[in-house]
């Protein structure tokens, strides 16, 4: 079981022994910041991921992490939010079903945003936008099916569009009935948003 | 071809995955959700797994199964004589298949508590309005 250390006294230690590919750190490394990650993590992605897949996403991080140790700067981050960030793209690839970047090391800032300088600050909590997100979290929570429901919740988790086979079998469905349902929850959302005034009249914005 | 709706979607995801929490966090947003959350222990085989996955880089993936537990302690073996009920050819009589019905739809009765009868029960219909 973990071992009672200080994280915060034994970071800078950790990540020099484990840089010298010592095993013994590395599984200091994870006793000590393991279970953190993973409250955080079940938290996250709770209805959205599976107990065992957050165990795999945990594992890809603990790999990714132990690889790319040199990597880490700690003048941007402390280690664990590192790790964090680490296991949440992880997790992320596990819900696009995307095996391909496993076997890598990092090959990029897990810090750094996709959408870099269109911060949600910036239109996520504008006031007009803030409304907009109000509507739009109404209109998943009321006018989705729990299916549809349960597609578009993974999209956003998986920061893209969640693999549909994966789905399928978490749902005892189909390929198709969950492309089905993703079709339907996203003209669902429009049409609320369409009847709220949010969004131009279709036949004008097919011009 | 993509349509109005994905055109929408694509639009609005960035907002909506803000809103619900699923956004990368910058790193100060990153300690505060660490912060928040409880610890979730470790057992050692968790731990044996990702030092593994780590200095090995295999691990096995999980393929997740649909939730079948409303199906409770079903089992074949009632199914089949079940089955056996309802596949028979309309105007075939056996008195073996007639007994088991009798059965099944006094069991049946039984767990619905429908004590209150007032004529024999395979005189009742059983239509899907029944009772309303």
């Amino acid at each position: 079981m973990a071992q009672d250390a200080s994280p915060e006294t034994d970071d800078e230690s950790l990540v020099l022994r484990m840089m010298d590919g010592e095993e013994d750190a590395l599984r200091l490394f994870v006793e000590v910041h393991g279970p953190k990650i993973r409250g955080a993590l079940r938290k996250k992605y709770r209805g959205v991921l599976a107990d065992p897949e957050i165990d795999e996403a945990m594992n890809w991080a603990a790999y990714k992490a132990y690889r790319s140790i040199a990597d880490f700067d700690e003048t941007k981050s402390k280690l664990r939010s590192w790790f964090y960030v680490i296991a949440i793209h992880a997790a992320q690839d596990i819900l696009r079903g995307e095996n391909r970047n496993r076997h890598q090391a990092l090959d990029f800032d897990p810090f750094e945003r996709k959408e870099a300088g269109q911060q949600d600050g910036a239109d996520g909590k504008a006031n007009g936008s803030s409304k907009l997100t109000r509507e739009l979290l109404t209109a998943i929570d009321q006018v989705l099916t729990p299916g549809e429901r349960r597609v578009m919740l993974a999209d956003l988790a998986a920061d893209g569009e969640a693999d549909p086979a994966r789905l399928a079998a978490e749902m005892g469905s189909t390929v198709g009935s969950v492309l089905a349902l993703r079709s339907k929850g996203r003209s669902k959302i429009r049409q609320y948003m369409t009847e709220h005034g949010h969004v131009q009249n279709p036949q004008r914005s097919r011009r | 071809m993509t349509s109005d709706a994905d055109r929408f979607w694509q639009g609005v995801a960035k907002q909506l995955r803000r809103a619900k929490g699923f956004s990368v966090p910058t790193p100060e947003e990153a300690e505060a959700e660490l912060d928040a959350a409880e610890e979730d222990p470790l057992t050692d085989e968790q731990i044996d797994a990702m030092v593994e996955t780590a200095t090995s880089g295999e691990v096995g993936s999980y393929t997740p199964m649909p939730d079948l537990s409303w199906l409770g302690d079903f089992s074949d073996e009632t199914a089949d004589e079940e089955l056996l009920v309802l596949n028979r050819n309309r105007g075939e009589e056996d008195e073996e298949v007639d007994t088991l019905l009798e059965e099944q739809r006094q069991e049946v009765l039984g767990e619905h508590e429908q004590t209150e009868g007032d004529g024999p029960v395979a005189d009742r219909p059983t239509s899907a309005g029944e009772g309303d």
